[in-house]
C-alpha cells in the first residue's frame, strides 16, 4: 500500500505537498514511520494562493487532496511562510527557537502571520505534520 | 535590447547571474544544471518549444545553450516549464515562480526538497531574469 497518496482531485499545493513529504521519506526512510499511527484531519491554507488542501493521516497512510471538512488541525499562512515552514530545523518536533528561521517562524505566529488552529488539541498530529514537511 | 526568448537574452542573463551578489550568496553550495523550457504559443511567435540549459556551480553560471534538443534539456536535474506566457508574467515579476508552482502555473521536474532548500536562490534567478531589458518577441 502506498505510504503517501494523492488523490485525482488534488489542487496543485497538494500535489506539490505529496511530492515534497515522498522525497522526504525516500531520502531517509525513517520518516515513514510518521505516517503510521495517527489519525486526524489536517488543511493548508495557502491564502496568497487562494489554495486550501487536506491531508487525511489514516493511521497507515496519508492521503493529500482538496480541502476536508472539520479538520483537526488547520494551517493558515501565505506561500512564502509554507517555504519557511518547510525549511526549518525542529526541536521536539516544533521550530527550533535557537535558529534565526525559527524564530522568524515563532514571530509569525505571534503577529498571527501564520495561524495553526487546533494545535494545542493535536500537539501529536502537528508535529508528524512538521516532521513529514521540513527538509532542513 | 535582446529578444525574450534567444541566445542574445540568455547571453545576457548569464551575464547578470555571474555578477550577481545575491545569488551567489544564495546559491553559495548549489550544485545542478537546470532547462527551462518555453512552452509552444503559435499565436505568440513561439511556434515550437524552446528549451535552455544553464549549468549552475556554487553560485555562478558555468555554461548555458540555447536552444538545446529536448533529449539534452531533458538530462538536466531540474526542468521547470511553463508556456511563453507564463514566462513572460515571470520575468515581468507579476507571477512569483513559488506562487506559479503551488498553483500550477509552473511544472517543476527534479527533486522538490532541494528547490525548497534553495528557495531564496531560486528567487534571485528569477528576479535577474526580470532584470534583463527584454524585448519580448510577440511584441517585437
Amino acid at each position: 500500500m502506498e505510504l503517501v497518496v494523492t488523490t485525482p482531485d488534488a489542487p496543485p499545493l497538494g500535489t506539490m505537498i505529496a511530492d515534497l513529504v515522498r522525497s522526504n521519506i525516500e531520502k531517509e526512510p525513517e520518516r515513514a514511520h510518521l505516517a503510521h499511527g495517527v489519525a486526524g484531519r489536517i488543511n493548508i491554507n495557502a491564502t496568497d494562493v487562494e489554495s486550501v488542501i487536506g491531508m487525511l493521516f489514516t493511521g497507515t497512510s496519508v492521503r493529500i487532496g482538496p480541502e476536508l471538512p472539520a479538520p483537526d488541525l488547520e494551517v493558515v499562512c501565505d506561500s512564502a511562510t509554507l517555504m519557511e515552514l518547510a525549511n526549518v530545523k525542529l526541536r521536539f518536533g516544533r521550530p527550533d527557537p535557537m535558529t534565526p528561521e525559527g524564530r522568524a517562524i515563532l514571530t509569525k505566529m505571534m503577529r498571527k502571520q501564520l495561524v495553526v488552529h487546533g494545535m494545542m488539541a493535536h500537539p501529536k498530529l502537528l508535529t508528524r505534520l512538521q516532521k513529514l514537511f521540513t527538509v532542513a | 535590447m535582446p529578444v525574450f526568448p534567444s541566445q542574445d537574452w540568455l547571453t545576457e542573463y548569464v551575464d547578470l547571474i555571474n555578477t550577481s551578489k545575491e545569488y551567489e550568496e544564495a546559491a553559495s553550495s548549489w550544485e545542478g544544471d537546470l532547462s527551462y523550457v518555453f512552452e509552444r504559443e503559435p499565436d505568440k511567435k513561439v511556434p515550437d518549444d524552446v528549451w535552455v540549459w544553464i549549468d549552475l556551480w556554487h553560485g555562478k553560471c558555468r555554461d548555458a545553450k540555447f536552444g538545446v534538443t529536448q533529449e539534452e534539456g531533458e538530462k538536466a536535474r531540474f526542468i521547470i516549464r511553463a508556456p511563453y506566457s507564463r514566462w513572460k508574467e515571470v520575468i515581468r515579476k507579476e507571477l512569483d515562480p513559488i506562487k506559479g508552482m503551488m498553483q500550477g502555473k509552473l511544472k517543476l521536474k527534479g527533486d522538490l526538497p532541494t528547490i525548497v532548500r534553495y528557495v531564496k536562490a531560486a528567487n534571485e534567478l528569477v528576479n535577474i531574469a526580470g532584470s534583463v531589458q527584454t524585448q519580448f518577441v510577440d511584441e517585437s
